[in-house]
């Protein structure tokens, strides 16, 4: 007969409000890598008060400096999106820089040439590549059960081995850029300036990170994708069809990552091979997402912190290209800062919700 | 009330082995609607095993499941839970880094989907949907008196209230049958006696069929319809509470010196 005491009416009411607040912001708040954030946005009103005082010793707030950033951040940011994604669904790609390599070498090579295919052909054809990579990356983790960590280094070497064939001079024996004109017309939506230091690409990165939050913060997949990284077995028990969820998380990190490489290679005009080899983009995904406060074993992250990180990551290699520290040191950095991310995220996030 | 003609859930020679080991042999079970049948037995004795085998988590070697007349035993679980068994894990599986309402409202949302163009518009329609939702988690976290927690961790939570928040995160999937592994784990008296009354409440409310493992005794024989005793992965009994406390061989597996 007795039921357990129940809430009072005002209590119900009170609890099908959402809790106060904005979400977004909510959702920053309870970052626990904010403070990494805070202290860096301090770092970076310092660069940048320092470079308006000293403008011959830092040319960080140049107007030609910030349009290099305001290039180069979406490109980042839009494969840590991609990363952060398949992240919280619990799994990892090592595989980006290939597929952001790959990608518009595809679509370089199909548009120009013997070829000669129209350009939108040619970037179909260059989804079709990112969707069957984050299929292969998608399969060989769920249905194999290959850690995803191994199965997209395997991946990675793959791509890394068509590139390098398909690219291979047969006199220098050393793999070539190969020339990438798709024309004014999308040379300017891709790339083109806006105003003043803004370029296209940043509103590319608005666009992915609107689409991005959609599906993370509104949509059934987020919540699908929450679950999964979150708690597997709970996640199946309350009837996720989690292979199918990371499967898709793998093919939206690849099709990221493939766009960011067009963004890039737009930009400058060629795809370079040897990109997907030495340009350690995974690590600067992996650690821009882990510092934007999502977490390394799933389950919890959004796209504004993964974002502020990609923004991190670029400003400090920015920074660091203008002192003109060796390139080692951004490694170096990019581990440190990855590693300190991790422990606050976990250490100390669980000692402040005590 | 009469007798449905097809049972919610009925198993038929349902076998499982590792290995050298059979955990489960030849094990049938029904289940009716409004019924809470219990199923006891040592450690080990394949309780968690069944379980397993009718939500799909595990692939029986033989026999059949029906859910509601239909085979189940060959779905994947994820469809399982999709058809209507919800379930809890012998120690508890929460989302541990999302909130207690989150909790809740993610398995809540499972039956209420929304469209991408009403995700990225944020449409009346997907308000209507959330609405829905938010009510339906207040309902039942006011259910395990857990309304005052709703925005904590749910890994923050005390023991006991990590089972209630998994109890009704099971419920939130709107399930026909619902399976309860060790429930009262960890519990003290008091807490039991109140997760007894909320399984016989929410049977009635919910229309639902529930199966419990459990070696609370007191617990068990005060909320089970029926019990089935297994040991070593053979049904050794299956009676009234009454009954499994007079049978003697169950006193001599089970219950002990009782
Ligand atoms: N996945 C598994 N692999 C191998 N043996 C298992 C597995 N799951 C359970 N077992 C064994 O099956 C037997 C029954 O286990 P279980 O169903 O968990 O028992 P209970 O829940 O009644 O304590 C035990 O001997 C256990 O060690
Ligand atoms: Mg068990």
């Amino acid at each position: 007969m007795s039921t357990p005491a129940g809430p009072t009416n005002a209590e119900l009411a009170a609890l099908r409000r959402p809790a106060a607040g904005n979400p977004t912001w909510r959702a920053v708040r309870n970052y626990q890598a904010i403070n990494i954030v805070v202290l860096v946005t301090l770092f970076l009103g310092f660069c940048t008060g320092y470079s308006l005082l000293y403008p011959d010793q830092l040319r960080f707030a140049s107007l030609g400096n910030l349009s290099v950033l305001s290039q180069q951040v979406p490109v980042t940011a839009i494969v840590a999106i991609g990363v952060g994604l398949l992240m919280i669904g619990g799994e990892f790609d090592i595989a980006v820089a290939g597929t952001f390599t790959l990608v518009p070498f595809v679509v370089a090579i199909t548009s120009a040439g013997s070829w000669g295919w129209p350009i939108g052909v040619s970037l179909l054809a260059g989804l079709a590549v990112a969707l069957l990579i984050g299929l292969m990356n998608g399969m060989i983790t769920t249905r194999l059960g290959i850690p995803s960590f191994i199965a997209t280094l395997g991946t990675m070497f793959f791509m890394r081995g068509v590139i390098r064939f398909v690219s291979l001079n047969p006199t220098t024996k050393q793999p070539d850029n190969i020339a990438f004109f798709p024309g004014d017309a999308l040379k300017a939506l891709l790339g083109g300036q806006i105003i003043g230091p803004i370029y296209a690409q940043m509103l590319w990165l608005i666009g992915v990170a609107l689409i991005g939050y959609a599906l993370l913060n509104r949509h059934r997949f987020g919540n699908h994708l929450l679950l999964t990284g979150g708690n597997r077995d709970a996640a199946v028990a309350v009837g996720v069809p989690v292979r199918n969820v990371k499967v898709t998380a793998f093919m939206l990190c690849a099709v990221t990552a493939g766009f960011a490489g067009i963004l890039q290679g737009v930009r400058i005009n060629q795809v370079e091979p040897s990109f997907a080899t030495i340009s350690g983009l995974e690590l600067k995904a992996i650690a821009a997402v882990v510092v934007g406060g999502t977490s390394l074993f799933g389950g919890r992250g959004a796209i504004l912190g993964i974002i502020l990180g990609a923004v991190l990551i670029e400003t400090v290699d920015n920074i660091l290209v203008l002192i003109s520290a060796p390139e080692t040191i951004f490694k170096g950095f990019l581990g440190a800062t990855t590693i300190l991310a991790v422990i606050l995220n976990t250490v100390i996030g669980r000692r402040a919700r005590r | 009330m009469s007798e449905a003609a097809v049972p919610l859930l009925e198993t038929s020679g349902l076998t499982k082995i590792f290995g050298r080991l059979t955990a489960l042999r030849s094990q049938s079970i029904t289940v009716r609607t409004g019924e809470i049948v219990g199923v006891i037995g040592p450690n080990g004795s394949g309780k968690s095993t069944f379980f397993n085998c009718v939500t799909g988590f595990l692939r029986p070697n033989a026999g059949e499941v029906r859910l509601s007349g239909q085979p189940i035993q060959n779905l994947p679980p994820m469809k399982i839970a999709r058809l209507g068994i919800a379930r809890t894990f012998q120690g508890t599986r929460l989302f541990a880094g999302l909130t207690v309402r989150e909790n809740v409202r993610a398995a809540a949302q499972l039956r209420h989907p929304s469209s991408m163009l009403d995700a990225v518009l944020g449409t009346p329609r997907l308000r209507a949907v959330e609405d829905k939702v938010d009510a339906m988690t207040a309902e039942l976290l006011g259910l395990v008196d857990l309304h005052r927690q709703a925005d904590r961790r749910a890994g923050d939570l005390p023991y006991g209230d990590q089972r209630r928040l998994e109890l009704v995160r099971a419920l939130a999937t709107g399930p026909r049958l619902l399976m309860l592994d060790e429930p009262a784990a960890g519990m003290d008296a008091a807490e039991t006696r109140r997760l007894l009354e909320l399984i016989s409440d929410i049977r009635h409310r919910y229309k639902l069929g529930v199966i419990v493992v459990e070696h609370d005794m007191d617990l068990i024989m005060n909320l089970c319809d029926r019990i089935q005793v297994l040991a070593a992965g053979e049904t050794v009994f299956e009676g009234t509470p009454a009954a499994v406390q007079a049978h003697p061989r169950v006193r001599e597996v089970y219950l002990g010196h009782e």
